[in-house]
């Protein structure tokens, strides 16, 4: 329960492109791939993540001392569950057409990977100041993930970008883009162009070493 | 006992325990805060849906009503909301607000029908949150279309095929078909039990309107409802005043659909006068219709009839049944058969003094 680890700027860092929680730690696939169809759908579940996974890592991080072992997992699910709901029911009130459309991925967000991830691996371990800031890094590093493959996808599928016409009238529009193959189609070719960029910059350092 | 007491499970627990119950009070304060803005998104909502679901109806012409059923013997309370025509009397449909368990969780639909509660004119889903990509489609419009112009007096049932247009049944979403079935079941319970709540104002109003069909040149003023616990009996005045014919109406199940008659005896309740069809929608109809099998009944005694088979010959008291439509003409004679008992037990007691007569 020492503040050993990671600094708070080299946790916010590494949220965003070196631990990307989608594109790295491979977490976080069933928002990514469902709620991708659109910026506005994916930038608010984004926006949810981001609530709900600093609410919980700056918790848990305060009674990080208090924590049982064998009860840690039992006390970050009650604590991801009660945010996940606050947030579900502060959409409806205030978002209600957004909300109708994420239907049941905003519950879904008590089994995000990402959150539960993020208390285990940071939050119960280190100070409040640096769970916020791994909270911060971690939730950009998952819209930058979604809003990666929501642009695709609605540039492609349906000619637009956060509902604006930006592709020419004659753009045939890709159906299938905004289709569930679609997400598999372009979280795959993310996926793998991200690796190949990550190849290529470790040969680079391993050449320069 | 040091040792035991940090083994307790409460002791163990009570970081848990604290925060369940400071979570719990969160959560009440959230919903206690956010409940009213929740539910006037949901009121609008409603209210936007009512012009998609009543052809004609407009959102400012809404009467929001509430009627309660008998679950089990506990009163339960169900919305509807009443579309009036631009001259705010006549009634042009209702909306209908009902919910059931669906595969995942509770499914809220708002279900349309027209202002005798014969047809569905529209449904939606209000509230879901079913298998993502599957039982989600409920909500869809390919899905929530075929239900338009289904019959709400029969039940419609989800079926793996694609059915035809003229059945009352609708094609389920691949692979969810639980959830397709729990709408329908929403929806046949939900006009069911609104059906029943307004059923005898709607058959009142009906026969009314189909008295002066019966008998032409009766005025309004010559019918009288007759207010006696067996059904719909309305008493015929001729122009002096007396007794000119008793009217019953009744309805059971033709092959398709509900039959709804108008039965209507002479004023001793000897003989039946005519036989008028209120409502039907049976497959071979035009065949009942040719074989005058309806008018067939006019001028027998109000006695028992019997119906026998198309190729044999009918006697005094008997009615040829029509080919292909013996269902329908089953169905017909038993609604004229129990209209007479009916109607002849009401005029005895009325005669006999031993029921008390008020008219409406």
């Amino acid at each position: 329960m020492s503040n050993d680890g990671p600094t708070s700027g080299e946790r916010f860092l590494r949220g965003l492109i070196p631990e990307n929680p989608v594109y790295r730690q491979l977490l976080g696939m069933c928002p990514t791939l469902a709620v991708t169809g659109g910026m506005n759908t994916a930038m608010t579940m984004a926006g949810a993540v981001a609530f709900v996974l600093i609410c919980a890592n700056v918790l848990t991080s305060l009674i990080r001392n208090l924590l049982k072992p064998h009860l840690r997992i039992l006390v970050f699910t009650l604590t991801i569950a009660t945010f996940v709901t606050i947030a579900d029911r502060l959409l409806a009130c205030y978002m209600y057409q957004m909300s109708k459309e994420l239907g049941p991925y905003i519950p879904l967000i008590i089994v995000n990977c990402v959150i539960i991830c993020r208390c285990e691996v940071c939050a119960s371990k280190q100070s409040v100041a640096i769970a916020a800031s791994d909270a911060v890094g971690q939730s950009l590093g998952f819209a930058l993930a979604l809003a990666s493959v929501a642009s695709v996808r609605e540039i492609l599928g349906s000619g637009t970008f956060f509902g604006l016409r930006v592709m020419p009238e004659a753009w045939p529009e890709w159906g299938i883009m905004v289709m569930p193959p679609g997400a598999f189609l372009t979280l795959g070719l993310l996926l793998g162009l991200a690796n190949w960029i990550g190849a290529i910059r470790e040969k680079k350092s391993g050449t320069a070493a | 006992m040091a040792e035991a007491k940090k083994q307790n499970y409460l002791v163990q627990a009570w970081l848990v325990l604290v925060l369940a119950a400071s979570f719990g009070a969160a959560m009440a304060g959230v919903h206690i805060a956010l409940n009213d803005g929740i539910q006037a998104n949901k009121r609008k909502e409603t209210y936007d849906q009512i012009p998609k679901l009543i052809p004609g109806a407009r959102e400012d012409l809404v009467e929001e009503g509430q009627f309660t059923v008998d679950l089990d013997g506990a009163p339960v309370t169900r919305t509807y909301y009443k579309a009036l025509a631009p001259d705010g009397q006549a009634v042009i449909g209702y909306m209908l607000r009902a919910e059931g368990m669906g595969y995942v969780d509770k499914i809220e639909v708002l279900v349309g029908v027209d202002a005798k509660v014969k047809n569905i004119t529209g449904v939606y889903v209000l509230s879901q949150i079913e298998t993502p990509g599957l039982g989600s489609k409920i909500a869809s419009d390919s899905f929530l279309d075929q239900f338009v112009n289904k019959s709400s007096t029969r039940a419609i049932f989800a079926q793996k095929t694609a059915q035809k247009p003229e059945s009352n049944d609708i094609q389920a979403i691949a692979s969810a078909t639980i959830s397709s079935q729990s709408v329908c079941s929403i929806v046949n319970r939900a006009v069911r039990e609104f059906g029943d709540c307004i059923d005898a104002s709607v058959r009142r109003q009906t026969a009314l309107e189909n008295i002066p069909r019966m008998f032409p040149g009766v005025t309004d003023d010559r019918v009288k409802p007759i207010s006696v616990d067996r059904g719909l009996v309305f008493r015929i005045l001729d122009e002096s005043g007396e007794t000119a014919a008793w009217v019953a109406e009744d309805q059971r199940m033709g092959r398709w659909d509900r039959i709804d008659l108008l039965v209507a005896l002479d004023a001793a309740a000897e003989n039946i006068i005519k036989v008028h069809v209120v409502d039907q929608r049976e497959r071979w109809w035009k065949k009942v219709v040719k074989a005058g099998y309806v008018e067939s009944f006019a001028g027998k005694k109000a006695e028992p009839i019997v119906m026998v088979k198309p190729k044999m010959t009918p006697g005094d008291q008997q009615v040829q049944a029509v080919t292909k439509a013996t269902i329908t003409s089953t169905a017909i004679c038993r609604i004229v058969n129990r209209a007479v008992r009916r109607l002849k037990r009401t005029v005895a007691d009325i005669n006999s003094g031993k029921l008390e007569v008020k008219e409406q």
